[in-house]
C-alpha cells in the first residue's frame, strides 16, 4: 500500500494565491513606445519554497539597470491601471534616495515588502517565537477575545488549540512554542485589498510602491499604509495615490492619504 | 479527512520563518527556462538546472 502523502504539493508550504513576478525594462524602446510594451511576466509562484528558488536567482533590485521595473502582484491581475482589479485602486510608495549607502536598503524594503505580501496577510509585522509554555503579550497590548472557531485550520497548520485575536495581535499556541504574530489593522480581510508590489529602479531616487484595490476605501488604505511603515520602519510621511488621478493629472495629481 | 486548502482560513506565514527557508531553496524551479528577453534578470548561475539555457 501506498501511504497518502501528508500535504499537497510535495509538502512545500502552499500560499493563500499565487503570485506572479514581472518585469519591465524599457531600455532600447523608443520613448514614444506605449507604456507597458515591455512589461513581462517572469514566473508564477503559489509556495513559500518556489518563491525563494525564484527570488535568489535574480538580481536584487540595486543591480538592475536604472529604469527597471520589478514587480510582484497577485495571480491574474497585471500590474497595470487598467486591470480591473487595479482600476478602481490607488497605491502607497516610499522612495530611497540613489547611493551605495542605501542599495541594501532598497533591496531590503523590496523584500520585506514582497514578503507581507506572500504572507496574504498583508499586515504581519513581527514574528517572535517563544519556546517554553509561558506567554508573555507585549507591553501595551491586550487580549479582546479567545477564539478556536478555526481549530481544524490551526492544526493543519501545526498549531494546538488556542486562537488569541486582538484588535492588534494575533497569538498562535503551540503546545512546544508560541508564535507571536503582532498585527496592526482592525481587520484581517485587508489582505484581500492588496494587489502587488513594485520596485522603480531609478537614477536619482529609486521607489517601492505597495498596490491597492478600492482607493475609497480610507479605513482599509490608511490601515494597509500604516502596516506597510512599521514593515519597513520608516517615520518619514508616506503617501497614498489614486490610479485614476494619477492617469487624469499626471504629476498634479495629490495623494489622497498620507500616514 | 485532512483538511483540503481550502478548508484553511487565511494561511500566515511570519516574516522570520518566511526567511528561514532562503537557504533552503537556492536552485531555479527545475522547469523554469530562462528566456532571452528575461537574461538580463537572472544572475549567472552554473548550477542552472538547465544550463543550456543561459
Amino acid at each position: 500500500t501506498t501511504p497518502a502523502p501528508e500535504h499537497s504539493l510535495e509538502n512545500k508550504h502552499p500560499l493563500e494565491h499565487g503570485w506572479t513576478f514581472w518585469f519591465d525594462n524599457p531600455n532600447g524602446k523608443s520613448k514614444q513606445a506605449t507604456w507597458g510594451s515591455s512589461l513581462r511576466p517572469v514566473y508564477t509562484f503559489k509556495t513559500v519554497e518556489d518563491f525563494w528558488c525564484l527570488y535568489n536567482n535574480v538580481l536584487q533590485p540595486s543591480h538592475l539597470i536604472a529604469g527597471a521595473d520589478f514587480h510582484c502582484f497577485k495571480d491574474g491581475i497585471e500590474p497595470k491601471w487598467e486591470d480591473p482589479r487595479c482600476a478602481q485602486g490607488g497605491k502607497w510608495s516610499t522612495s530611497t534616495p540613489r547611493g551605495n549607502n542605501n542599495k541594501a536598503t532598497l533591496d531590503q524594503f523590496w523584500l520585506h515588502t514582497v514578503l507581507i505580501a506572500d504572507s496574504n496577510a498583508g499586515n504581519v509585522l513581527i514574528a517572535q517565537v517563544l519556546y517554553g509554555g509561558r506567554f508573555e503579550l507585549p507591553q501595551g497590548l491586550r487580549v479582546n477575545s479567545i477564539r478556536s472557531q478555526d481549530e481544524g485550520a490551526l492544526i493543519d497548520m501545526g498549531y494546538d488549540l488556542l486562537y488569541f485575536y486582538t484588535e492588534s495581535v494575533v497569538c498562535l499556541v503551540n503546545e512546544s512554542h508560541l508564535v507571536l504574530l503582532a498585527m496592526i489593522g482592525e481587520q484581517f480581510d485587508e489582505y484581500d485589498e492588496v494587489c502587488g508590489a513594485v520596485v522603480s529602479v531609478r537614477t536619482r531616487q529609486d521607489k517601492i510602491a505597495l498596490w491597492t484595490k478600492t482607493a475609497s476605501n480610507e479605513a482599509a488604505q490608511t490601515s494597509i499604509g500604516k502596516q506597510w511603515k512599521s514593515v519597513l520602519d520608516i517615520s518619514d510621511k508616506i503617501g497614498y495615490l489614486v490610479h485614476e488621478d494619477a492617469r487624469r493629472l499626471d504629476k498634479g495629481a495629490k495623494n489622497k492619504y498620507t500616514v | 479527512d485532512s483538511p483540503s486548502p481550502g478548508n484553511f482560513g487565511i494561511k500566515k506565514y511570519t516574516r522570520d520563518f518566511l526567511i528561514t527557508q532562503q537557504n533552503l531553496n537556492r536552485d531555479l524551479p527545475l522547469e523554469f527556462e530562462i528566456r532571452v528577453d528575461l537574461s538580463e534578470l537572472f544572475l549567472n548561475r552554473d548550477s542552472h538546472p538547465s544550463g543550456d539555457t543561459l
